[in-house]
């Protein structure tokens, strides 16, 4: 990996579920270490309900983690004190959106949300650079500069995003989380955003913590893959790595059900009609022991820890080796 | 404003994508559109121009009356005459001018009342539904407190004590019981927003909560506030002038509601002068009018859903050319369905646009027919105009063409009879289960809803057969008492389809029912439908964006694009040699998670506007195959090897 831009210690996020009598916890992040190097792209993957916004949320400041901390170019995010300190970090990790018909405000033309945050984020531009800025992400995301006098509703969902990008990139960001950023659009359009985002890597230098349930986009776009099941991270490693040799059993049970036309259909395990548990008030143990083919006696009583195996790779499952 | 809380899976209540913006809608922020909307509604029209005489009355009364109003200087009780218009007085005032200066007091209440009463109501709703938890929890006690206040006798008490009120009691008074209603509205509007992404980009980007209420939230709402404002207005107007009826605001100010009371001390119907009463009580009456008709108009224009737009019907129906297979009467063949030059349009303002043109299709019994395409190509028109299900709330009518099913036409169909067929023998499993199963049933009572629907069956035999259903999909019969929330996504779209099997029918209609899932489960389900199909022997019709989602299930693709048909293949075929470039550029367009990693292009540009589509090929324009002959004239569909094919490359020259 390369210098490291970001990363998490023991990451957890519970929400409190439930009527007022008998409030419960939900642990929708559990213990996630993870980390990005400046410039890398990874890939956070896994079904809904796994966590993985919910990390993107912490990551954005939007939600305080319960327990563990974020480190940000070697600084803890739950130091940062007064509101340059925060705006600051704010517009090195700013963030994109799953769904493009709600992340623009249709009262405004395009120019609007970016402009306001070159103007709450680089205050020393004057107005004529701020134009400029603009002009120039529009340009970086490949959109004409005249679509900057447009309202949201006369773009394309893809537009729209390729906007969504262009509000991030006017804020000079380190690392962009983009939250299912494909997810919403067309088939024939995602390619396009995809390669948009690895662009940016190559001419920017910017970062992503790509989130997305596509197994298939992860592999074309991230360096790195981390793979989420019920709040745990369960399998991290080189994308190539752990798409070709899944070690963890869900992984390996989601590999399978990728839709691919050029494969077989593996019906080996297509009968698996199992779903992500809610983890309400967990017990010690592995979530995925329910669904899983090689579950031991051991998996029901321990929760087995995220360890290394070779070159880098880490899996949390007491079987995989 | 309706945030679907599943978000994406819902094309239904998401602003469409496709052949969409049905009717172009208005967003506060164009002066212009908006000017161009006001015009075109006849009820904003005839509120501005009331609105706009009222306003000249106020501003130059003194030009307009003839006479002082409160001189006393002709006879009294005088009838109408050239003189004067309305008559005078029981003290000889002319009533004419009186109304004219009357109008002032009037619209200054209603304009001060709507503004305090707006502002009130945006600064606690908006307040309250942004900032939520025990904020809310406060004002929206007070609001609801308000609410249910007895609102007139309360300002009758207040006006006794304050006697002869001036006009800024009144204001006040008005102002400060008024909002609530509006409040509430706001509240609600503010929630729905909230779950709207642009909100949270707003807090992501480090904004503070001033400015998002301010910047962000309030410029989106500005039809509910003019609506909450026009609404104050008018409770302003009448219940000053009810007031004033009553001898509580000061009697010697020139307004509608003093002349009232002047009227009824004077007794004006034993005097024989019903106009002292009828004249200012028309104008109240058309004050009033002019603010509820701008309510009204204000409204339709910010939810074009309000506006209904009607089809020219007759101009469609001529350009229609004749069938291109012209078999009438019973399907022949073993074929289930047979779709003859099927056309479905969308009314917009810049006229008719046609959604689906001209598709021929046929189904043979237990087939699996996948269509595809991108958002807006059509492919759930013709899927709804097939089962008949066009119309409100889904836009489009069918305007041309034949949809033969088990010996009938569907299209020709009465409603009555369509609902008996449409479970039994054409059953369809729709997005989003959420929202198409009832919330507040269980399980076991929509099945028998639907049984009572549609067959005479005992409640045990009900039980036994929902069950059964219920058991074909794999769901345990226990969830027969389950309500939809208590399931899973996927096992309620698995409920869904247990539902559509309830009478074996001969076809099965699904719209994406597993783009809501997670890969694992949307697999698992789509060998649940194949083996369902394979065992029962039903032909599908399923609808997807996603290709390679169907390629191990569907006997035949078809893909469309703008509308028409672009290809039709079988499965195997269409993956392994697609003829038409839109199929290619389709199925080149997704990563694959096997073999070697190549950059991939997708397919550049976007689908045509399908109110103005390109000449000849409609897909041209974004083709990397493009030749001069393909924007001549129009593609026909033309045969190689068992596939059907819109394109020059692949013409027979028939």
């Amino acid at each position: 990996m390369t210098e490291e831009l970001l990363r998490t210690e023991g990451l957890t996020r519970y929400f409190r579920v439930g009527k007022l009598t008998g409030r419960q916890t939900l642990h929708a992040v559990d213990d996630v270490d993870l980390s990005i190097g400046r410039g890398e792209i990874v890939a956070l993957v896994g079904e809904s309900g796994s966590g993985k916004s919910t990390i993107a949320r912490m990551l954005a400041r939007v939600y305080t983690p319960t327990r563990g901390e974020i480190w940000f170019q070697g600084r803890p995010l739950s130091r940062l004190r007064g509101r340059k300190s925060r705006l600051s970090y704010s517009a090195d990790v700013p963030m994109v959106f799953q769904d493009p018909y709600s992340s623009l405000n249709p009262a405004y033309r395009v120019s609007h949300g970016i402009l306001r945050g070159v103007k709450l984020h680089r205050g020393d531009l004057s107005a004529k650079e701020r134009r400029a800025e603009l002009t120039r992400v529009l340009e970086a995301v490949g959109l004409t500069p005249d679509t900057r006098s447009r309202f949201p509703f006369e773009l394309s969902g893809g537009q729209r995003q390729r906007v969504g990008f262009a509000q991030a990139l006017a804020l000079r960001p380190k690392l962009i989380l983009a939250d299912e950023p494909v997810s919403m659009l067309d088939v024939s359009i995602r390619v396009g955003v995809l390669n948009l985002m690895s662009e940016l890597r190559e001419r920017e230098g910017v970062s992503f913590l790509y989130i997305t349930h596509d197994v298939a986009s992860a592999r074309y776009l991230a360096d790195r893959v981390l793979v989420m099941y019920a709040g745990h991270l369960v399998e991290e490693g080189a994308t190539e790595d752990v798409l070709q040799r899944p070690k963890h059993p869900y992984t390996q049970l989601l590999l399978s059900a990728v839709p691919d036309p050029r494969a077989e259909l593996g019906l080996a395990d297509a009968r698996d009609v199992g779903e992500p548990p809610k983890i309400v008030e967990p017990k010690p143990g592995c979530r995925f022991r329910p669904r899983c083919p090689l579950a031991i006696a051991e998996c029901a009583t321990v929760t087995p820890p995220l360890r290394e195996l070779d070159d880098g790779r880490r899996v949390a499952c007491h079987v995989a080796e | 404003m309706s945030a679907s809380p599943l978000g994406a899976t819902d094309q239904l209540a998401t602003p469409p994508a496709g052949p969409a913006p049905m009717v172009a809608e208005v967003r506060p922020g164009r002066g212009g559109d908006l000017w161009r909307a006001i015009r075109r509604n006849k009820k904003a029209v005839a509120g501005v121009v009331l609105l706009v005489v009222f306003l000249v009355f106020s501003i130059f009364p003194g030009q307009i009356a003839p006479y002082d109003p409160t001189a006393e200087i002709f006879p009294p009780a005088l009838g109408v005459s050239r003189h004067h218009l309305l008559g005078t007085t029981a003290y000889g005032q002319d009533i004419f001018s009186q109304l004219v200066w009357g109008t002032r007091l009037s619209l200054v209440i209603a304009l001060a009342v709507g503004g305090l009463a707006t502002a009130l109501a945006v600064l606690v709703g908006v307040s309250a539904g942004y900032l939520g938890g025990a904020t809310d929890g406060f004002l929206s006690l007070v609001t609801d407190v308000i609410l249910v206040l007895p609102i007139f006798p309360l300002i009758i008490v207040i006006a006794a004590y304050e006697q002869n009120a001036g006009f800024l009691t009144l204001v006040v008074v008005l102002g400060v019981l008024g909002w609530s209603y509006g409040a509430r509205q706001l509240r609600a509007q503010t929630l729905s927003l909230r779950r709207r992404d642009f909100l949270e980009a707003a807090q992501v980007r480090g904004e503070r909560k001033s400015y998002v209420i301010l910047n962000e939230i309030l410029p989106t709402m500005t039809s509910l506030i003019v609506a909450t404002f026009l609404g104050a207005a008018l409770y302003a107007v009448l219940t000053a002038a009810g007031l004033q009826f009553l001898g509580l605001g000061d009697p010697n100010s020139q307004s509608w509601g003093t002349m009232l009371y002047w009227a009824q001390n004077n007794e004006a119907l034993f005097a024989g002068m019903p106009l002292w009463a009828i004249a200012p009580g028309v104008c109240i009456a058309l004050l009033g009018a002019s603010f509820a008709l701008l309510n009204y108009a204000f409204d339709e224009i910010s939810s074009p859903a309000l506006r209904v737009r009607k089809l020219e019907r007759a101009k469609l129906q001529t350009a229609r050319p004749t069938p291109a297979l012209p078999s009438p009467g019973e399907t022949s063949d073993g074929a289930v369905l047979r779709v003859e030059d099927l056309s479905v349009a969308y009314a917009t303002d810049a006229g008719p646009v046609v959604a689906v043109d001209h598709v021929d299709l046929e189904l043979a019994r237990g087939e699996f027919l996948a269509i595809v395409g991108e958002s807006g190509c059509g492919k759930s028109t013709l899927l709804y105009a097939i089962a008949r299900l066009l119309g409100s709330p889904l836009p489009g009518e069918i305007v041309g063409g034949r949809v033969q099913f088990q010996g009938k036409d569907l299209v020709l169909l009465e409603e009555k009879e369509l609902r008996r067929m449409r479970w039994r023998d054409l059953s369809v499993v729709m997005q989003s289960a959420m929202n198409a199963l009832n919330p507040v049933l269980t399980v076991s009572q929509q099945m028998e809803d639907a049984c009572r629907a549609h067959a005479n069956w005992s409640k045990a035999e009900i039980e036994v057969r929902s069950r059964e259903v219920l058991r074909l999909v794999s769901i345990d019969p226990v969830h027969l008492n389950s309500y939809p929330h208590q399931l899973s996504g996927g096992m309620r779209q698995r409920a869904m389809i247990a539902m559509a099997l309830l009478f074996t029918p001969d076809l099965v209609i699904m719209d994406e029912p597993t783009s809501a899932l997670d890969v694992v489960a949307q697999r698992s389900l789509m060998v649940q439908i194949k083996e369902l199909q394979e065992q029962l022997g039903f032909a599908v019709i399923f609808v997807t964006h996603d290709m390679s989602l169907v390629s191990h299930f569907s006997d035949r693709l078809l893909v469309m694009y703008a509308g028409q048909v672009a290809e039709l293949s079988p499965t195997k075929e269409l993956f392994d040699r697609p003829l038409h470039p839109y199929s290619q550029g389709l199925l080149g367009a997704f990563p694959s998670i096997h073999g070697p990693k190549v950059r991939l292009l997708g397919i550049p540009g976007s689908p045509p506007d399908l109110a103005h589509p390109p000449t000849g090929c409609r897909f041209a324009p974004r083709c990397p195959q493009v030749e001069p002959r393909c924007t001549a004239a129009e593609v026909p569909l033309s045969t190689v090897n068992g596939s059907l094919v819109r394109c020059v490359l692949h013409e027979t020259g028939t």
